[in-house]
């Protein structure tokens, strides 16, 4: 067995590694462009991309690792995320070798993994890598725009007997029962303020700037041009997100990402709201811009809206909506920091704001 | 408590959790880490964390066994229970 660190040559073999594990794996471009159209490796720094364990020249175990810039009370922090940690069964005993080298890395202000799963999850508690303390990281709020919408998220992954039938069934039920919780949303916001925006600009570090400002007591990914393009370019050239600014006499007051999620096996088409910002009249604007989010995956032909982190003033306003709240198996977001003020910090909760915008929680979409 | 029996009750509490194929069996040669090692990640940890926690009832100090360099200096050869007792010896007796 041979213990290395990633190359570019190993792209196939690691795809490979996650067919294996039945694990999906974005495509080469994109998974390069993690390091090559990364802002924080644009100047030739030096970093890691991961590290593999290779037995007879098959790759038989990997952990990626790659930058993301944040920043906390005017300060800039680089952040190690972690992507892929993914062991074959008969070399699973290894998989500690693996963690141990990642979390070993020097120069990192914090580690954050935002996709494991139950057995990871003790894992990173074993080794004293912290949930990020935000109590409702372990459930989503969601809106309803299909009345199939729920059995299918509920027994999309089952099979059985007449199941579209049953499907079908109970769907007519909940919508009489539902009726006006489904339809709650409506009309409950204006977009007379809200504009599309089709690409990130030069505005998007206009903002960024006074973002830095406003809300500089809680950690935030740096969400300026290069960044977001960087972490949103694939989903911007599949048309997969959709970006709203609020305008009140040309200036920006807020905006929000969403991006389209399909999953496959319960065949629903999910809109993730993955940011959403407001500089100032928060609860009109926020409110204007879940709003607007709503109707665009309506409009989209979503099955759902998804709202998963987020601060508690955030999920406030989306409260607005009356959603439905779903709680999932884990609070999946982890982090660790060296640097003992950060840690302090971040243990926390005041100081977080995550959502889908954050880690990798995105990049396997 | 000799490290013996702290390693032998961790595995027998392990074991419960574990299927019939999947046990930790008490043997010297039994490779935690190596080419026959088959056991998981997280069985790992759990019998890990339980031998730190029995080490902390007996000698009333925290130790921490996954930070140290068992993981590093196992790889590419084994690390068995015989091993392991050694290691821990050499804590228990250091910290005494």
């Amino acid at each position: 067995m041979i213990l290395r660190t990633v190359s570019k040559k190993d792209y196939n073999k690691v795809r490979k590694l996650f067919k294996r594990n039945e694990l999906k794996m974005i495509n080469f471009n994109r998974w390069n462009n993690l390091w090559s159209k990364n802002p924080a490796l644009l100047n030739k720094k030096k970093w890691t991309r991961g590290w593999v364990i290779e037995e007879d020249k098959v790759i038989v175990g990997h952990i990626g690792n790659f930058p993301m810039n944040y920043f906390l009370n005017g300060k800039n922090y680089i952040c190690s995320i972690l992507n892929g940690w993914v062991v074959d069964k008969k070399f699973r005993s290894a998989s500690m070798i693996l963690i141990k080298k990642y979390f070993a890395q020097l120069n990192i202000d914090f580690f954050l993994g935002t996709s494991f799963g139950l057995k990871t999850s003790k894992i990173m508690e074993a080794l004293n890598v912290k949930k990020v303390p935000v109590k409702d990281l372990d459930s989503s709020l969601i809106i309803i725009l299909k009345s199939s919408s729920i059995m299918k998220f509920f027994l999309g992954e089952k099979t059985f007997l007449f199941k579209n039938f049953i499907i079908g069934f109970f769907s007519i039920i909940l919508t009489l029962f539902f009726k006006r919780r489904f339809n709650y949303w409506k009309n409950k916001f204006s977009t007379q303020n809200i504009k599309k925006c089709n690409i990130i600009d030069n505005q998007f570090d206009l903002l960024w700037k006074k973002i830095k400002l406003k809300k500089k007591n809680t950690l935030l990914f740096q969400r300026d041009k290069k960044w977001l393009k960087w972490h949103l370019d694939p989903f911007l050239k599949k048309k997969k997100v959709w970006l709203f600014l609020s305008k009140e006499n040309k200036e920006i007051t807020g905006y929000s990402i969403c991006i389209e999620k399909v999953n496959l096996r319960k065949k629903i088409k999910s809109a993730l709201i993955i940011d959403l910002i407001t500089l100032n009249d928060f609860k009109e604007t926020s409110k204007n811009l879940i709003g607007a989010n709503i109707q665009e995956a309506k409009r989209r032909n979503c099955d759902i809206v998804e709202f998963r982190g987020f601060d508690k003033e955030n999920r406030s306003y989306m409260k607005l909506f009356k959603p439905f709240k779903k709680k999932l198996r884990l609070n999946s977001f982890y982090y660790k920091s060296k640097n003992k003020k950060l840690d302090k910090l971040l243990s926390n909760d005041k100081y977080w704001n995550p959502s889908y915008i954050d880690g990798d929680a995105i990049i396997n979409i | 408590m000799k490290s013996i029996n702290i390693i032998k009750d961790s595995i027998k509490e392990i074991n419960l959790q574990l299927k019939k194929k999947d046990k930790i069996i008490f043997k010297n040669e039994f490779q935690i880490l190596g080419p026959k090692s088959n056991l998981d990640s997280l069985v790992i940890v759990n019998l890990f964390v339980s031998i730190e926690e029995k080490i902390k009832e007996v000698i009333g100090k925290e130790i921490n066994l996954l930070n140290e360099d068992f993981f590093d200096k196992a790889f590419n050869s084994k690390y068995t229970l015989a091993d392991l007792q050694k290691d821990l010896d050499k804590k228990i007796l250091k910290k005494k």
